[in-house]
């Protein structure tokens, strides 16, 4: 071994010991991601189980009803949360950089932290099922059954549990977008990029998007469990249809977030298995983005049987199967390539076709279930239950297990076995259609979704039989599955580098050392370069491209333009760390001892959470380098240090800040929607009156212009007077807040009274916790500066900070339009 | 040939689709929820309105797609490792991306115009 | 496409029980329109679907070499985008068409009922000139004639759905939604709640009865009249043992106004929130063990009372006809 390798080894090696679990890497926590999301895959497939022993019979007995309603309702989110869309992030984290050319994603830090909140939020949300605590409104927790009719601790554990995941997905998104966008492989336009790349660019977009408004739901729905504020409470103005919006607004992306990436998957697996490009790549580009816009057009489709007006339905309705369109053309692309290509058969194969002719039943049915008319007899019913699961384990099930199959290799070194592969495949196949296929007819014979018992007089009986035996053959398949995966005869297969002959460059790892990932950074001209750039192993392997060496042995990887992958920076990504354990224990602890109204212990956490992602920002991130550029081979030299919209970290920013406002919009939403609902919304009540919401909206403004001076001054190197500016706009915007939270104080307004109050409190406050952040987001500039961490050519920290000032200003003055502004308007005297 | 921010205006289509979509949305449930009296003949005035807006709109991208598409040497699948064939695939992408939102356009105006009234 | 028969494709599936829950034998204008829709697009469905696999099994079983690159972009574009395009287009031309009549309500004038879904049983309200008749858990209905439902909650969503008759519609606190359809058929449905709305979900059923006009009028005449005070042991033990603090018998005592309504108690095919066939047995049982056939429902058993009480009670509801 020589000498670069050793110093690239010592770079990347992974800590042994009990401290193997600081590691950050994202082979290592994409890894533990992957086995994470799959043992709750395997728990709520359990649960799965004991439903079906329910409903084997009429009238049976073996769970009582609230036994069977905690069980589905975990059942629902354990794979949906803990499962489906963490299965996605944990691959994503795991291959993508191989795929990409990376050795790591941008923030491999806040992938372990997303990790450890994913692990504790699901070993909190699960534990209590253990202890008949668990929440049984079903996942979808239409309130009031989980506000005012939903009493013990269950609700709580979900809406607090979830957010806290939620969280760690968008942090899982920020770092995958940056990753597609920022860190692929010099060379790599955005035509060459592997198609994998692009759903799941789409899809970590439409987390952004997708996922704020259900935690502005769970805001609210929490607000309205924990302090009586009555945001659905039809009493006192509120009203249980807000929740279903702000639910269904990320429920119907939801699915695809989870359809995609599965699909990408078959993306990827095809064209190997065919030995020819994928047909059509710019098709199932528009397949993926296409698919990604519509879906937020649909989530009314939903709700078509809560009565509101038809031509509402007729809207969604013709949106709900216009995407269907995308959805198809992708499909075709793959039957395309397989028909110009030699299809090798193979274990992966089956499971994509499987997973192909499974999925199309469900997305016909799904087309049905758009058909506002149709959907009035079938919503849910055992039809809608029928429905999705064909589109699940059809779209994303039977891929992740394809997907498995294709990738042992490159993950253990061998191949799984042919005979047991093929065994698996045909008893899920046949167990799962044998279990869902009856369910679309016990469901038109009048049988609803989430009962925990039928009578025989419904006429199901039979079906429901069927149903359960299937669901054990299905289960015996998977049993197959686990025996495939850790039977003992894996341990003495020869080691196997791309047996599949596969043609894009995540195989280039598959003979080196794991962490180090590539052995040296290539160019790529082409889509699939293992094919078509001659030697280009033989180059890689030996070295002859970017970054084969380290030598100041430290974590490096390339950070490169958008379009056309030109090399912008050589980056260093942070190594191994507790910090973001110890984080995500405090962050947990926020959320897990809120649940129980321990507000002591709340407050400590969240302190501690504090401290320990300050240090964490402190001690890890926009570290000066000891020299400004850097040789990383072929004669080419890189700076070390990027600031601003150059930097993987404003980009990072700049994306929590879409998400953050995206919330931040739902909120509003729910303003005006309690207006639009309600005759007396605004009449009755008075506050928070026009002065305070506009000195607070107009001081926030103020401390923004402030913060971008105080960025001209430190570029100057102006210290003193950049300090005092600084100074001067942390307090301003912490004035700012104050000022929103006089408004309603001074009218003395109570938000329990009534859904305007509340939803104006919940706005200010908004604005002010964001107002605060801001104030500390400056003090900390100045403490970098002070500490010597930020100085006038590396101002990593004020780009940000003043990145996030801009979008603070923005939910200010919105804030101040909407609360102190629109009651005005509306009553004409403004 | 304008390379800056091709990636911006894939979304744009789309973009303009969820607009529409959204003020042919709001629209309705305001005119139901709050302004009943306001006379059915207005309300479709406006979706047009709306309506041919975002086809004109989406309409160009369609066909500026097209162009930059068909611009130059190289045919599909524009996966040449060169600055062209990079932006005669984002003008494809952009093409049928414009022409998927378009379609949708089409159908939510075509919900709207079947309704009478707010039932 | 008329479906004449599903039960007999079926064979064993449908056991031949009173009151059919089946949305596959329609027995309304609404019903019907959607079973039709129904049956068009699933057989379409199937057409597709088996094009698709049969596509997949030849790629993979029977073809021998590669096709040509030309004619195959040709399948992506035609069967990919245009088929999809034409057939979508088509379908939202279709289906969307028969919403607004699917959605419009009764003409005025039509039998009007206000139905209200509460924890886990229905009260129901014939609203016959400007007065209200409470009833619960049963609805007659006369056959051909417009009806227009007005639905509510008092607590949770609910849904309310009879499949034979139309499809379903939910009850949301705070709101009133409709639901109108026309029965075609006499005969007996049956209803079942469809929203998820806590532990005694499964158990929230209702009957409907779809019957001439004639008989329907006579049934409402006799639901109308009040329930005639016989002095006897079981109203006795109904007004002494709190039961007229839930419940109201018409002509007793009106002050119950929290469960249902049991003025013709007697008259009605189920009890229980439609689950238990109505007989003494069962009006017994279920005054003896509520929580037992449905967990966690608002009323309390009366173990307490004496056996003979509990015989004279159910005795004497089961005469309130």
């Amino acid at each position: 071994m020589n000498d670069s390798l050793k110093r690239l080894k010592k770079a990347w090696l992974i800590p042994s010991g009990w401290r193997y679990w600081s590691e950050v890497n994202n082979s290592v926590v994409g890894y533990w991601y992957t086995v994470t999301s799959l043992i709750f895959f395997f728990f709520a497939g359990i649960l799965a189980l004991l439903i079906r022993v329910q409903l084997a019979v009429p009238e049976n007995d073996f769970l009582t009803a609230d036994q069977y309603n905690q069980i589905f309702t975990m059942h629902g989110t354990v794979m949906m949360f803990l499962f489906a869309i963490p299965i996605f992030e944990a691959i994503s984290i795991l291959l993508l950089p191989q795929m990409l050319g990376a050795r790591d994603l941008p923030f491999p830090r806040l992938s372990a932290f997303g990790y450890w909140c994913f692990l504790i939020g699901g070993i909190f949300v699960c534990g209590s099922l253990f202890f008949n605590a668990a929440p049984k409104g079903g996942w979808f927790m239409y309130p009031p059954l989980t506000s005012t009719h939903g009493p013990g601790i269950g609700a709580d554990i979900w809406l607090l549990g979830l957010t806290f995941i939620e969280i760690a997905s968008i942090a899982a998104a920020v770092e995958i977008i940056v990753g597609v966008l920022k860190c692929r492989s010099p060379g790599m336009r955005i035509n060459l990029i592997p198609i994998y790349g692009w759903y799941i660019l789409v899809v970590a977009i439409m987390i952004l998007f997708a996922f704020p408004p259900l935690l502005a739901g769970d805001i609210l729905l929490e607000m309205d469990r924990a302090f009586n504020w009555p945001f659905f409470d039809a009493n006192r103005g509120g009203d249980p249809l807000l929740w279903q919006h702000l639910f269904w607004i990320f429920g119907h992306p939801e699915v695809y977030i989870i359809f995609l990436p599965s699909i990408a998957l078959l993306a990827t697996i095809i064209p190997t298995f065919s030995r020819v490009h994928l047909v059509g790549y710019s098709w199932v580009v528009l397949s993926a983005v296409g698919t990604g816009f519509l879906s937020f057009g649909l989530w009314v489709h939903h709700m078509f049987t809560t009565g509101l007006p038809g031509i509402t339905l007729g809207i969604f309705s013709a949106a709900s199967q216009a995407v269907a369109i995308p959805t198809g053309v992708q499909l075709f692309c793959f039957l395309a390539t397989l028909l110009i290509g030699h299809v090798v058969k193979s274990v992966p194969m089956l499971f994509a076709l499987g997973g192909m002719a499974t999925f199309v039943i469900g997305g016909l049915t799904g087309v049905m279930l758009a058909i506002a008319p149709f959907d009035f007899q079938a919503h849910d019913s055992f039809f809608v239950v029928g429905h999705l699961h064909y589109v699940l384990i059809g779209g994303s099930i039977f891929p992740i297990l394809a997907a498995v199959y294709y990738y042992a290799p490159l993950i253990w070194g061998y191949k799984l076995s042919d005979k047991l592969g093929k065994l698996c495949f045909w008893l899920v196949l046949i167990g799962f259609n044998v279990t869902f296929f009856p369910m679309h007819l016990s469901g038109l014979l009048g049988m609803p979704r989430r009962v925990f018992t039928y009578s025989d007089e419904m006429g199901v009986s039979s079906l429901n039989l069927i149903s359960t035996i299937g669901s054990f053959t299905l289960a015996l398949g998977f049993l197959v599955f686990l025996w495939d995966l850790f039977r003992p005869a894996n341990k003495k297969k020869p080691r196997e580098d791309n047996p599949w002959k596969a043609g894009t460059i995540e195989w280039l790892t598959g003979s080196q050392d794991q962490t180090v990932g590539i052995r040296s950074i290539p160019i790529v001209k082409t889509r699939y370069p293992l094919w078509d750039q001659p030697h280009f192993l033989q180059d890689v392997s030996e070295g002859k491209f970017y970054l084969p060496d380290a030598l100041e042995e430290k974590r490096e990887t390339l950070v490169t333009s958008t379009l056309d992958a030109k090399l912008v920076q050589c980056l260093r990504v942070p190594g191994p760390t507790f910090i973001t354990l110890y984080s995500a224990l405090f962050s947990g602890g926020f959320f897990i001892f809120a649940t129980y109204h321990w507000w002591t212990a709340t407050l400590i956490s969240g302190l501690g959470a504090v401290i320990c992602i300050t240090y964490w920002c402190w001690s890890g991130t926009a570290w000066i380098p000891e020299k400004e550029k850097k040789d990383i081979g072929l004669g080419v030299e890189l700076p070390l240090y990027k600031s601003g919209p150059l930097a993987v970290g404003w980009w990072a920013m700049f994306i929590t800040m879409l998400a953050d406002i995206t919330a931040f919009i739902s909120l509003i939403f729910g303003y005006f929607f309690y207006w639009t609902i309600n005759e007396n919304f605004l009449q009755p009540h008075t506050g928070p009156g026009f002065f305070w919401p506009m000195v607070g909206g107009i001081l926030i403004l103020i401390s923004t212009g402030l913060t971008y001076f105080g960025k001209s001054l430190n570029n100057k190197n102006k210290t003193f007077s950049f300090y005092l500016i600084l100074i001067l706009s942390a307090l301003t915007s912490s004035g700012g807040a104050y000022a929103f939270i006089m408004g309603p104080l001074v009218y003395k307004m109570s938000p329990t009274s009534h859904v305007y109050p509340a939803i104006v409190w919940v706005l200010v406050g908004w604005t002010a916790l964001h107002a605060v952040l801001g104030s500390y987001m400056q003090l900390y500039c100045i403490a970098r500066r002070v500490g010597g961490k930020m100085t006038a050519r590396y101002d990593a920290d004020i780009c940000n900070v003043s990145l996030y000032t801009c979008f603070l200003a923005l939910t200010a003055i919105l804030t101040a339009l909407v609360v102190g502004g629109f009651p005005l308007f509306a009553q004409g005297t403004l | 040939m304008n390379h800056k921010h091709s990636l911006w205006r894939l979304g744009l289509s789309p973009a303009i689709w969820g607009i529409h979509f959204l003020l042919c949305y709001i629209a309705v449930a305001l005119w139901c929820a709050k302004f009943p009296w306001i006379d059915l003949q207005n309300i479709r005035l406006l979706v047009f309105a709306f309506t041919l807006l975002a086809s004109l709109i989406v309409g160009w991208g369609v066909v500026s797609g097209l162009f930059r598409h068909r611009e130059g040497e190289g045919g599909l699948p524009h996966d040449d490792d060169s600055l062209e064939d990079r932006e005669r695939f984002l003008g494809f992408t952009r093409f049928l991306i414009s022409a998927l939102s378009l379609v949708a356009i089409l159908y939510t105006s075509y919900a709207i115009f079947i309704f009478r009234s707010c039932e | 496409m008329r479906k004449p028969s599903v039960e007999l494709l079926l064979l064993g599936f449908l056991s031949s029980c009173e009151g059919s829950f089946s949305a596959l034998s329609p027995a309304g204008d609404k019903a019907h329109t959607i079973a039709n829709i129904f049956w068009v697009l699933s057989s379409v469905g199937l057409v597709i679907w088996l094009i698709f696999v049969s596509l997949q099994f030849y790629i993979y079983k029977i073809r021998r070499g590669p096709h040509d690159q030309k004619k195959t972009q040709l399948l992506v574009i035609g069967g990919g985008v245009i088929f999809p395009l034409i057939l979508i287009t088509i379908s939202i031309y279709y289906t969307l068409r028969p919403l607004p009549e699917l959605v419009a309500r009764a003409p005025s004038g039509s039998l009007a009922i206000k139905v209200s879904g509460l924890q886990w049983w229905w009260r129901v309200n014939y609203l016959i000139d400007g007065k209200e008749i409470e009833l619960a858990n049963e609805i007659w209905l006369p056959v051909n004639e417009p009806v227009q439902l007005y639905l509510e909650s008092e607590d949770v969503i609910h849904s309310f759905w009879v499949p034979s008759l139309a499809g379903k519609m939910d009850t949301i606190p705070g709101r009133r939604t409709h639901l109108s359809f026309t029965p075609t058929k006499t005969g007996h449905y049956r209803g079942v709640c469809a929203e998820f709305c806590g532990t005694g979900h499964a158990l929230m059923q209702m009957d409907v009865k779809v019957v001439e006009k004639k008989v329907f009028d006579e049934w409402l005449e006799r639901q109308r009249t009040p329930a005639l005070s016989d002095g006897s042991r079981g109203e006795k033990v109904f007004i002494t043992n709190g039961c007229i603090a839930c419940h109201t018998v018409r002509g007793i005592s009106d002050i119950g106004k929290l469960g249902p309504d049991l003025t013709h108690v007697g008259s009605r095919h189920r009890i229980a929130g439609g689950i238990l066939l109505n007989n003494k047995t069962s009006l017994r049982d279920w005054i003896d063990h509520t929580e037992i056939i449905k967990p966690e429902v608002k009323m309390p058993s009366f173990k307490m009372l004496t056996d003979e009480d509990k015989n004279h009670l159910a005795e004497w509801l089961e005469g309130l006809k």
